[in-house]
Formats: C-alpha cells, sequence, structure tokens
C-alpha cells in the first residue's frame, strides 16, 4: 500500500514531527522527516472511527500518536486491521444510505409521539397505586393556580348532592370547592379525587346536568387520564435528555415546544374518551345525554361572560390567574383557556346528541 | 502538515495564530443523522457514542497552527455515567410522587453534590481532550469546588441576586485556573467588574424593551380606545411573539457577552486567548439558527451547530508565544461519570 502523510506525536512534548506510516505484513512503520523509523507492532495499533473531514489518530503504546488526514488512506489500512468500519461510517458514506437514516428517523420519531409514547403511558398508568395517586391530587389541589377555597353552597345541599352522585358510582374524593380563578368548572385530580366548584353547582338547572359532568370527570379518573399525562410528560423528558444529550443550549430549548402542542392534543382525546364515556353511563342509567350538551354549552356561555368581564374590569379578580400565566393584560384567558384544552363546544355537543338515539 | 497564516504583531511581540474551523454543515448532518438514528433504534444506549463522535468531529474540525484537537473519551465510561444519571433522575421524580418529604431532601442532596458532579465533568472533558499528542487537564478539588459553587452561589441567594455576577466570577477563577495543557496551567484575567458589566447591559436592555413594550401597548391601546375597538386584535398577539423573541435575544445577548469576557482573558504561559466577537452578528447568528432550527423541525440543526462554531473560531486567536514546548504530564483514566451526571440534570457546564 501506499504510505500515509501526516504527523508523528511522541505524547509528551506539544512539538510534532512530519512523517509518514506504511504497512508491512506484521508492523507498521513510521518514518519521520529526520529520517529515523519507528516499528509498531499491528497488534499495538489502535485506529479511532475516522469521521469525514476530521484527522485519524493511530496510536500505539505511551501515548505516541500519528496523525493523518488521509481518510480514504486509512480506510484501506483499517480493512488490514482487526475490527473495520462500523455501521455508522457505512451508513453515513453514502448519500442514499444518509437519506434513508433520515426517513426512518422521522419516521420512528413520529411513531413514537402518535402511538409508542401513549400506548406505554395507557399501559403503565393502571399499576399506580392509589396512594401515589392520591398524592398527586393532594399537590394540585392546594396549587395557587387553581385558588381552591372552601364551598359556600349549604352543608344539606350538599350532603344530597353527594349521596345522589355517589349513588351512581363511588370516588375515594369527591371535593365542593369554590374558586375564582377557575370559575364553573370541575376537574379530575387523578384516579381518586374528583372536584366541582360552587359556580357550577349554580349553573346547573338539574341535577341530572351535575351527573353528567361528574360522569365526565369520573370518566377521567377511571380511565387514568391525569396519571397517562404525568407519564407521558416524563417520557419525553426522559426520551428528549437521551436523544438530544448532544444538542445542547437552543437546540433543547426548540425541542420543549412540540412536547407542549403535542400535551395539549392529547388533552383533547382524553375529553373525547371521557365525554364518549359519561355518554354511555347515562344512557346505562337511562338518563338523557341531552342534559349533557346543555350544561356544556351552559359552561360555554359562563366563560364566554367571564372573558368579556375580564377586558372591563382587569385590574380584579382575574388578576392573579392572569399574572401567572403571562396573558398580555387585554382578557380572553378564560375562554382561550378552556377552548385549548378541549374539543370545540359545538363538535361536543353534536357527537353527544348523536348518540341520544343509538343506533 | 497545513500550515496557517502565523502573522507577527510587532507591538506584542508575539505571533497571531488563529483558530481554523474546517467543519461544514453536510459532512455534520450526516454523522448527525446516523446519531440519531442508531440512538432511537438502540432506545438510547447509543447516545454515548453520538456524543464522542460529535465531539470528535467539532474538535477534529479545529485547528490551531497546523494541528487539530482530538475528543478521545470512551463511550462506554460515558454510557455508564448516563445510566448513573437515568437511574438517579428515576429514583428522584419517583420518590417526589410518593411522598413531597422525601422528594425535597433527596432534591437537596443532589443539589450539595453538584460540586462534586461539576468537578468530576470538567475533569473528565478536559482529560479527553487533545491537541499535538498532549492532553489537557483540569486538578481542581471537590474541596475547592464547594467555595464557587456553594458559598459563592449561596452569598448570591443572600444578597437577592446582587453578588450573583461576583459569583459567577469566583466559577470562572475556579474553572480557568485549575485546567492545564500538558504542565502549563491556564489563568483568567478576568474581573469581577467585568461580570458585573454583563449584568448591567442585560438587565439593563431588558428594561428597555419591558418600556419599550409598555409604551407601544399604551399607545395601541388608546388609539384602539379611541376608534372604538374592544383592545382584542393583531398588534397584542403579535407584539407578545416579538416580546419572546427579544427575550431569547437578551438571554443570547448574555451568553455572547459570557464568551467574549471569558475568552479574552485566559493565559497559558504568556499564549492569550484573544477574541473579537460582534455581539450583534454572533446573536443574530444565533437568533437566526434557533428560528431555522424551528421552522425545519431540527433538521437545521447540524448547520445551525457549524454556523455557530464556524463564527466563534473565525474571531478567536491566540497571542502566542511558544506554542511547541508544551509538555504531557502522566495522566490517569478519569470515569466519566461526572460529566453525564452534569448533562443530565443541565448544569450547562462548559468553558
Amino acid at each position: 500500500m501506499t504510505a500515509l502523510q501526516g504527523t508523528y506525536f511522541d505524547g509528551s512534548r506539544s512539538q510534532g514531527k512530519l512523517g509518514s506510516l506504511t504497512l508491512r505484513s506484521v508492523s507498521a512503520i513510521v518514518t519521520v522527516e529526520d529520517g529515523s523509523q519507528i516499528s509498531i507492532n499491528l497488534s499495538e495499533l489502535k485506529v479511532t472511527a475516522p469521521l469525514p473531514g476530521t484527522p485519524t489518530r493511530i496510536t500505539w503504546g505511551d501515548q505516541q500518536s500519528f496523525v493523518t488526514l488521509d481518510y480514504e488512506g486509512v480506510r484501506t489500512l483499517w480493512r488490514s486491521l482487526p475490527g473495520g468500519p462500523g455501521w455508522a461510517e457505512r451508513v453515513q458514506r453514502r448519500l442514499s444510505t444518509v437519506v434513508v437514516a433520515l426517513l426512518l428517523s422521522v419516521t420512528l420519531l413520529a411513531g413514537l409521539a402518535i402511538w409508542g409514547v401513549p400506548a406505554g403511558a395507557a399501559r403503565l398508568a393502571y399499576t399506580i397505586p392509589a396512594e401515589i395517586s392520591q398524592q398527586m391530587a393532594n399537590l394540585t389541589i392546594n396549587h395557587v393556580f387553581l385558588d381552591l377555597d372552601s364551598s359556600n353552597i349549604d352543608t344539606g345541599r350538599q350532603r344530597e348532592l353527594r349521596r345522589y352522585l355517589l349513588s351512581f358510582e363511588k370516588i375515594p374524593q369527591l371535593e365542593f370547592r369554590s374558586s375564582r380563578a377557575i370559575g364553573a368548572n370541575a376537574l379530575a385530580l387523578s384516579a381518586t379525587t374528583v372536584v366541582i366548584t360552587d359556580d357550577l353547582i349554580e349553573l346547573a338547572e338539574t341535577d341530572e346536568e351535575l351527573l353528567a359532568v361528574y360522569f365526565h370527570e369520573y370518566g377521567h379518573a377511571h380511565l387514568r387520564h391525569v396519571e397517562q399525562k404525568v407519564l407521558r410528560a416524563s417520557a419525553w423528558l426522559v426520551f428528549l435528555t437521551v436523544v438530544t444529550g448532544d444538542l445542547g443550549g437552543v437546540g433543547e430549548l426548540l425541542l420543549t415546544i412540540p412536547v407542549s402542542i403535542g400535551l395539549s392534543a392529547y388533552s383533547r382525546e382524553f375529553e373525547r374518551e371521557a365525554d364518549n364515556y359519561a355518554v354511555d353511563r347515562l344512557l346505562e342509567a337511562g338518563i338523557s345525554p341531552e342534559y349533557m350538551a346543555t350544561i356544556l354549552e351552559k359552561l360555554e356561555d359562563h366563560h364566554m361572560a367571564r372573558s368579556e368581564d375580564s377586558d372591563e374590569e382587569s385590574e380584579s379578580v382575574d388578576r392573579k390567574l392572569s399574572d401567572m400565566k403571562e396573558r398580555s393584560g387585554n382578557g380572553g384567558g378564560s375562554l382561550i383557556n378552556y377552548l385549548n384544552s378541549h374539543p370545540p363546544t359545538g363538535e361536543r355537543t353534536a357527537f353527544i346528541r348523536s348518540r341520544v338515539r343509538p343506533r | 502538515m497545513e500550515e496557517t497564516t502565523v502573522t507577527t504583531d510587532s507591538a506584542t511581540q508575539r505571533s497571531i495564530t488563529p483558530f481554523v474551523f474546517h467543519g461544514n454543515g453536510a459532512d455534520y448532518f450526516r454523522i448527525w443523522i446516523v446519531n440519531l438514528l442508531f440512538t432511537i433504534l438502540t432506545l438510547g444506549i447509543y447516545s454515548a457514542w453520538a456524543k464522542v463522535r460529535t465531539k470528535k468531529y467539532f474538535y477534529g474540525n479545529t485547528e490551531l497552527a497546523g494541528d487539530r484537537f482530538d475528543y478521545i473519551a470512551s463511550p462506554i465510561a460515558i454510557l455508564k455515567g448516563r445510566l448513573i444519571a437515568v437511574a438517579l433522575l428515576l429514583i428522584y421524580s419517583l420518590a417526589g410522587a410518593f411522598s413531597s418529604l422525601l422528594g425535597f431532601v433527596l432534591g437537596l442532596t443532589l443539589f450539595l453534590c453538584i460540586p462534586v458532579i461539576v468537578v468530576a465533568a470538567l475533569r473528565f472533558n478536559a482529560n479527553n481532550s487533545i491537541w499535538r499528542g498532549v492532553r489537557f487537564g483540569f486538578d481542581g478539588s471537590i474541596l475547592q469546588a464547594y467555595k464557587p459553587y456553594f458559598l459563592w452561589l449561596l452569598f448570591a441567594l443572600v444578597t437577592l441576586g446582587l453578588g450573583y455576577p461576583h459569583a459567577r466570577y469566583k466559577i470562572n477563577q475556579y474553572n480557568i485556573n485549575h485546567h492545564r495543557f500538558g504542565q502549563a496551567h491556564s489563568y483568567s484575567t478576568a474581573t469581577s467588574g467585568g461580570f458585573y458589566l454583563i449584568a448591567l447591559i442585560c438587565v439593563g436592555a431588558f428594561f428597555a424593551t419591558f418600556i419599550l413594550y409598555f409604551c407601544v401597548m399604551f399607545i395601541y391601546g388608546l388609539l384602539s380606545t379611541a376608534i372604538g375597538m374592544n383592545g382584542q386584535g393583531f398588534l397584542p398577539a403579535i407584539s407578545i411573539a416579538i416580546f419572546m423573541l427579544v427575550y431569547i435575544a437578551i438571554i443570547l445577548l448574555y451568553q455572547a457577552l459570557y464568551f467574549r469576557l471569558v475568552f479574552n482573558n485566559i493565559e497559558v504561559v504568556e499564549n492569550r486567548l484573544r477574541n473579537n466577537i460582534s455581539l450583534y452578528v454572533y446573536v443574530m447568528i444565533l437568533l437566526t439558527n434557533f428560528l431555522l432550527t424551528l421552522v425545519t423541525l431540527g433538521i437545521y440543526h447540524p448547520w445551525a451547530a457549524v454556523r455557530r462554531v464556524r463564527y466563534l473560531q473565525s474571531n478567536l486567536w491566540i497571542e502566542a508565544q511558544d506554542l511547541n514546548a508544551f509538555t504531557a504530564r502522566e495522566s490517569d483514566n478519569i470515569a466519566a461519570r461526572g460529566e453525564e451526571l452534569g448533562e443530565a440534570f443541565d448544569l450547562g457546564i462548559g468553558i
């Protein structure tokens, strides 16, 4: 073979010597510019995997090295050495395999996002013990965001409503709370806990409407939606840490954006599941799903009104929430927030009404 | 080997030796996409090899005085570190779910361990960096690291952030002064005032933008009230986007100022590191990199990374006195654990 041209370093001084490396049957000979020669046993040679455009270091013994930029020469040399080029070198060498790698990466990432992570989270969510679910709910219920206060509803009415709702389906923790921050709302905090706000109880004209909401939230709890969301978020975090370990800086900032978009898409899918579950249970109990459609419409009107209120009196009640969520100060928060996490109300009511008379 | 242009600066009696970057986006894309694919296929295991290949590409394309740098870490050592880091993260997040007290205690312990992780990371990275066959090294002790990375940061906290630039100064002193190339130590000539100036510029830029934003919104509010619109419209929406962009730009400005300060003040035995990074150009490069990577869903990343490094290196040089006389020190193998812990917990270490 022809000689590789490069620089010889003895490993102790930063002064290199120009030279060449030639391969014999059992040894390699390095000839430096002053004419002296170094003979190295082939079994002693270590060649790092060459990357295009970068020098290859051939090392032996006590930190001695020969550095060359002759990429093709090193590839030839490599064939005579045990090991040889790895898979990475083979793939990145040809344009065709690079394109295949790109397409495969995109497909795999999309598959993981659309199918892999949700399926894994759904499976794992059911293995979470009730104590952890309860702990999760405890953390959320005290969150300053929600601003939950004790209920102002008459205790007799509370007891009656609780008995009514729980007679259809039991859940370890059903809370009635008042909240200025979230208005008329109901929340599933985990598999163990459902919260219904005073405003919602007042907004509903019949107990059947409240039952419809309860079934929807119970659906979230029963299907472990909160647990699934947490698992999905942590899966992405671990995944991104591993995959983007080398990106650094702005790259990481960037990669969190699709994740948050992805998570809000997931939450719409959960809303549909919970709607579907609630309609099933209402039909089962012999109650018309129409109640669900009417309460949803009332909720939308309610949040629309709240948005307009906060436009006019921007100094008042919604301030804490809007400060925390970095609102622009021009209102619209309550409605936008509601619409972001839920499918359009028209779509939901249309679906519910389509099931009033089951096919 | 190829010889770079070496000019003599008569005023300082030193020769100007520039850094030259040879990498290009297309080559790095090939390496990066293979890294990404293999990492996915091996469920993350390959990420250790990917890291070495990435660093090798950037080091190997960096030329100083005719010779390239090299990164020679063992992927297996990095893999071990990553596995430990993932295990710790898992324990930490599970503990947090079980009991917030346990999570807090573990978090605090982890916080107390930061200096240990930092030192291990700096040592590993330095020990695996090589130029002209001579290794870099880091020999700061863990005990010494607690001063800048714990006490001075605590001081910054107690002084409500007023002491933070001084803490950064102490951290920089510690990092730079304990690095060595072969047997020659580097030292930093940056002053505490330099770090305060950076903080002042960034805080000033932030408030200036905020006031400007407020004024624009105020005028818009007046106008729309006069016309009779209800304040909802195109400008508020787009101004949030602009405000966020400015916010990111200020973070990038901080990075640029920091780089400029630190890399104008490193000396290794009469050899001085110098740069003349233009703040405007560098911030614009980072900002357009960010936007292009966003628009291309990440595909632009390799070009962005190369573009950034090329700009930095084409404006970085050494006022060299003698780059041939460095001698190596007996080096020992350092386990990779520290560095990977640092990365998993995103400490953003690096000089």
